[in-house]
């Protein structure tokens, strides 16, 4: 197995200098009396192994550069007892396994898939193809695969905007965004493969640039529930660094939240339906959770991770009422350990809106965050019905 | 400064400035521009390696495992971006110039690559040879094009790849890759 340890290796490389040192006197002695003659083939060699080409014997053998392909070894290749087959070279034998690959990169994995059947050169080449940056991940109605572990699904952040869609972005490592799509959840399977299906026609018709594909690792499975799948994925060696998630309409369990990476530390909700978390009000070691309808703010706290999830809704839903802000102030009582001063910048920043909407009351605008630290749970409840009143929209119901 | 050719079968371009001189496998001699010939990373590494010394002189840098009727067609490539495209820049975004010219391959180069397959990959082994990154991209893509329109068994035939795998090989492969092909997806019922 251990190719570059083996007899043949050493083979091979005998035959390359061979090939090499034949090379260099063919060349000086058709070369002429010229300065050049100094240039030995070798020098074309380095150049590319300058240029980061490398030149193991392997690729001199199977699939070197051509400058190296003589029909000596060749011949010699193909008489060798033992090794991959390597019958009449075609075109594909010729080229290096590097151009290969660059094929293939302008390939998105649906296409990349069936090519591995073609031969194992191929389907080696496929295998060892950096890939997987982006994933996909199907919350409630998910699938697991009976694929390989590497095969994760995909997602493309352009689907955001599809409407059954719901995206799940993780914060990868170097800070990129690593894109989970949340298909459609229906508890029918057919509808979550018909999803899937419609998901793999978009992601063939190519909304990314080649560029971009060729680092995304694009595959859909079919299999059992996609929470433990969602869970693998999440735990896998790749998603090591992740330590910010996102997610984007749908719901959520503490289920779900609890099965995250330890390595998230912060998760961010928006639109969310977190009626999931709603009925709840101690999640035991998961801490606490907060919810007004859809806007909501959950903290929860477990050892020495401290999580703060708070995302007020955004654009498209509406601002909460003022009886929402109150019940939110009431739920805050219920968290224990959460860092208060997020919390209250999540409060604040609807008083703020629906200070927009009134400006001419006359109220404290500003919250100097400094001075909330020593506040108790008591005193957040006191504190939002303080800017409520002071905004006078409180207490007319 | 030029120098006459002195090979026989030497094909020489009328064109003012430093002329480089590279054989071919069957030993054809060609007569670059400097422009022309250090579009190919190779050549130039070569000639920068040589320093001031190589005018005038009449050596040939041999290579010796590009065809002529190849070298023919890489020299039309070679020729017409020597003309018409802008200034390389800097090398650390080199992929990302590649990506671009790449991402719609312009209508001169499709025509240009509007040849046999074989030929195809003919060009681009000699353009990984030479080490000329464009071209190599343009032809990677339009390969890519090719074999997505291919079933495997295509692919096998047209490029006459043998299959290597034991039947039983791939069966498993085709296990682990079924879901992606062979089935048109299915028409979406929302209900």
């Amino acid at each position: 197995m251990d190719y570059f340890n083996s007899n043949k290796y050493e083979r091979e490389w005998k035959l390359y200098e061979d090939f090499l040192a034949s090379a260099a006197v063919k060349l000086s002695s058709s070369g002429g009396q010229s300065r050049r003659t100094d240039l030995k083939l070798v020098d074309c060699v380095s150049y590319r192994v300058r240029f980061g080409h490398g030149l193991p014997p392997r690729s001199f053998i199977r699939v070197g550069p051509s400058i190296l392909y003589t029909d000596k070894v060749r011949a010699q290749d193909r008489a060798a007892p033992e090794g991959e087959t390597c019958s009449v070279p075609s075109g594909f034998d010729l080229l290096p396994n590097e151009v290969l690959c660059k094929i293939f990169g302008w390939l998105d994995t649906i296409d990349q898939l069936p090519l591995r059947r073609v031969c194992k050169r191929w389907e080696d080449v496929l295998r060892s193809r950096p890939c997987l940056e982006t994933i996909s991940i199907c919350p409630q109605t998910l699938v697991a695969p009976p694929v390989p572990e590497e095969c994760l699904v995909f997602a493309l952040d352009k689907m955001v905007d599809k409407d059954r869609s719901r995206v799940l972005g993780l914060y990868g490592p170097r800070n990129q965004p690593v894109y989970i799509n949340c298909l459609h959840s229906s508890s029918r399977e057919e509808d979550v493969l018909d999803s899937i299906a419609d998901e793999i026609m978009n992601y063939a018709l190519g909304k990314q640039s080649a560029a971009e594909q060729a680092n995304v690792y694009s595959v859909f499975t079919k299999g059992p529930l996609i929470r433990q799948f969602t869970v693998r994925c999440l735990h896998h060696s790749l998603f090591s660094d992740i330590r910010r998630i996102e997610l984007t309409y749908g719901s959520v369990s503490f289920q779900n939240l609890s099965e995250l990476p330890s390595t998230v530390n912060e998760i961010l909700l928006r639109q969310m339906d977190l009626t999931g978390l709603a009925s709840l009000t101690d999640y035991g070691e998961y801490g606490f959770a907060i919810d007004i309808e859809r806007a909501a703010i959950v903290a929860w706290t477990e050892d020495e991770r401290l999580v703060v999830l708070w995302r007020l809704a955004e654009q498209e839903v509406k601002p909460l009422t003022p009886k929402q802000l109150l019940r939110l102030a009431n739920r805050i009582q219920l968290c224990q350990n959460f860092v208060l001063s997020d919390v209250l910048r999540g409060v604040d920043e609807i008083v703020l809106r629906r200070e927009d909407e009134l400006v001419t009351r006359k109220g404290p605008t500003k919250w100097d965050l400094a001075t909330i630290k020593p506040l108790t749970a008591v005193d957040v409840n006191a504190f939002v019905r303080f800017r409520l009143d002071a905004l006078g929209i409180l207490g007319r119901h | 400064m030029s120098t006459a050719a002195s090979s026989s079968t030497s094909e020489t371009i009328a064109e003012p400035g430093l002329k480089i001189k590279v054989s071919t496998k069957e030993g054809e001699v060609f007569e670059l521009d400097e422009k022309v010939a250090k579009m190919s990373q190779v050549i130039r590494g070569i000639l920068e390696d040589l320093g001031e010394q190589n005018g005038g002189d009449d050596s040939v840098l041999p290579l010796t495992q590009v065809e002529t009727r190849i070298f023919r067609k890489i020299l039309v490539w070679l020729k017409y971006h020597a003309g018409h495209d802008k200034e390389e820049a800097p090398k650390a975004e080199e992929d990302e110039i590649i990506a671009r010219f790449c991402e719609e391959i312009p209508e001169w180069d499709q025509k240009f690559l509007n040849v046999d397959q074989a030929v195809i990959l003919e060009i681009m082994l000699a353009a990984d040879y030479l080490d000329i990154k464009k071209l190599r991209g343009l032809c990677c893509k339009t390969v890519a094009n090719i074999l997505k329109t291919k079933t495997v068994e295509q692919i096998r035939e047209m490029y006459g790849i043998e299959n290597d795998f034991t039947p039983e090989e791939e069966e498993e492969i085709r296990k682990q890759t079924a879901w992606c092909e062979d089935e048109p997806p299915r028409q979406g019922s929302n209900h």
